[in-house]
């Protein structure tokens, strides 16, 4: 018995953050100069109130919807966030209620950022391949705006929120098989991308100092901080060698892969990265202008946007890489039977 | 790369009018030079030098010379 990708669905906030609003509020620069240098026009963003379980749930519904699936056969939830609703209960936990999955369904959370649809997907080729489940639901779901200050323009420009549901299952024939996978860790770039409070380590600081960087943007010790020099050079180190050892224990090399998904951090970053890889550009997705970096979400956002314009044959290959926060990384290959 | 080649391909990624920047230039008083300027640097200095930058090192760097000098550009 295989895994394989049946089906994805994904769901935006209805708010919207334009590059016209933010050059508003930063007068140095300009709607077309944040299109240029990232290659994102808007992003959408959660309303107060409205967090990752409420996103996920909404991806999910979808799915339902779509009729991919019945809420009563699916029987293992895995949700992938940063921003859960509350330390505890776990997240998945208040989605299985919301969506009215069985009360037999096993339900847990993973804490990944940008790498964390691969490690999803890993683990439910795991439980599949294994017996321990035949429908799995992997949901990714991101409110990271609700970490961002509005002065920081060195991250507010780049995330947006999201959520994306995909279902993994176990029938034979039908659907994108996953594998093999290749992981990576390197806990000592953690303090490159974090949110430094609210955790058991350091509370939340209700009074923090607000500070400022020298590029001018401004935050405190409670919002999200990213040294986006560090987090490049970490992307340059990580991801060719991630594709290779994906690649290389299967004598492929990368044109035996038809398309990339890479997890759309910003266009900047996935143009370096196709020319550095010498990728053609026919074969490489840059997929983000309307959402920006939904973190977990991004790569299935832009695999199904991929399967909608008909890129995606059957019988193609399909390389999905995620790297990020933590950091951690990871590339999977999906082979798409039909 | 020649050092006015790579005078040149700074002024692209910090924002500079052509010809402008001889080198001595203090990077703090540069309005282009910021944090997404860093990373485009970083990135011009991968592809075009084959140089992969530690931004350690990026970030003691308080002129144009020093940038160039640590990627292997003779004044």
């Amino acid at each position: 018995m295989r895994a394989s990708i049946r089906a994805i669905e994904y769901y935006f906030p209805q708010e919207r953050l334009s590059n016209e609003t933010l050059a508003a509020e930063y007068p140095d620069w300009t709607a077309e100069k944040i299109h240029e240098k990232i290659g994102i026009d808007e992003r959408h963003i959660a309303a107060p109130g409205e967090n990752s379980s409420d996103l996920a749930a909404a991806a999910i519904l979808k799915l339902f919807e779509s009729g991919a699936i019945a809420p009563a056969d699916v029987d293992y939830l895995i949700l992938c966030t940063q921003s859960p609703d509350y330390f505890l209960p776990t997240t998945a936990c208040l989605v299985q209620n919301k969506v009215g999955l069985p009360k037999t369904c096993g339900a847990l959370d993973i804490n990944l950022g940008c790498s964390g649809y691969i490690y999803g997907l890993g683990l439910a080729k795991g439980l599949i391949e294994s017996g321990q489940a035949h429908n799995v639901v992997l949901v990714t779901a991101e409110t990271y705006s609700k970490f961002i200050h509005p002065k920081d323009k060195s991250v507010r420009t780049l995330f947006g929120d999201a959520a994306a549901a995909t279902l993994i299952s176990d029938a034979p024939g039908v659907g994108a098989l996953v594998g093999p996978f290749a992981y990576g860790t390197d806990g000592s770039g953690a303090e490159n991308l974090i949110v430094p409070t609210g955790g058991m380590r350091r509370a939340f600081e209700p009074n923090a100092e607000l500070q400022s960087d020298d590029s001018g943007n401004q935050r405190t010790i409670n919002n999200l901080y990213m040294n986006g020099a560090e987090i490049f050079a970490f992307t340059l180190r990580a991801v060719p060698e991630v594709v290779n050892r994906v690649l290389a224990p299967g004598g492929l090399t990368t044109n035996d892969v038809d398309i990339f998904v890479m997890h759309q951090a910003n266009a900047y970053m996935l143009a370096h990265l196709q020319r550095k890889l010498r990728l053609p550009a026919d074969k490489f997705v840059i997929d983000m202008a309307d959402c920006g970096n939904t973190v977990s979400s991004t790569i299935p956002i832009a695999l199904r946007r991929t399967m909608d314009r008909g890129v995606i044959k059957p019988g193609m290959r399909v390389m999905l890489v995620g790297f990020g926060v933590g950091y951690s990384w990871g590339a999977t290959l999906v082979d798409w039977t039909q | 790369m020649t050092r006015t080649e790579f005078l040149s391909e700074f002024e692209i990624v910090a924002l500079q009018a052509p010809g402008s920047i001889k080198g001595q230039e203090a990077l703090d008083s540069l309005d282009g030079w910021d944090s997404l300027a860093v990373v485009e640097f970083m990135s011009m200095a991968d592809e075009k030098l084959g140089v992969q930058l530690d931004p350690r090192k990026v970030a003691t760097c308080s002129n144009v010379d020093d940038l160039a000098s640590l990627c292997g550009i003779a004044a």
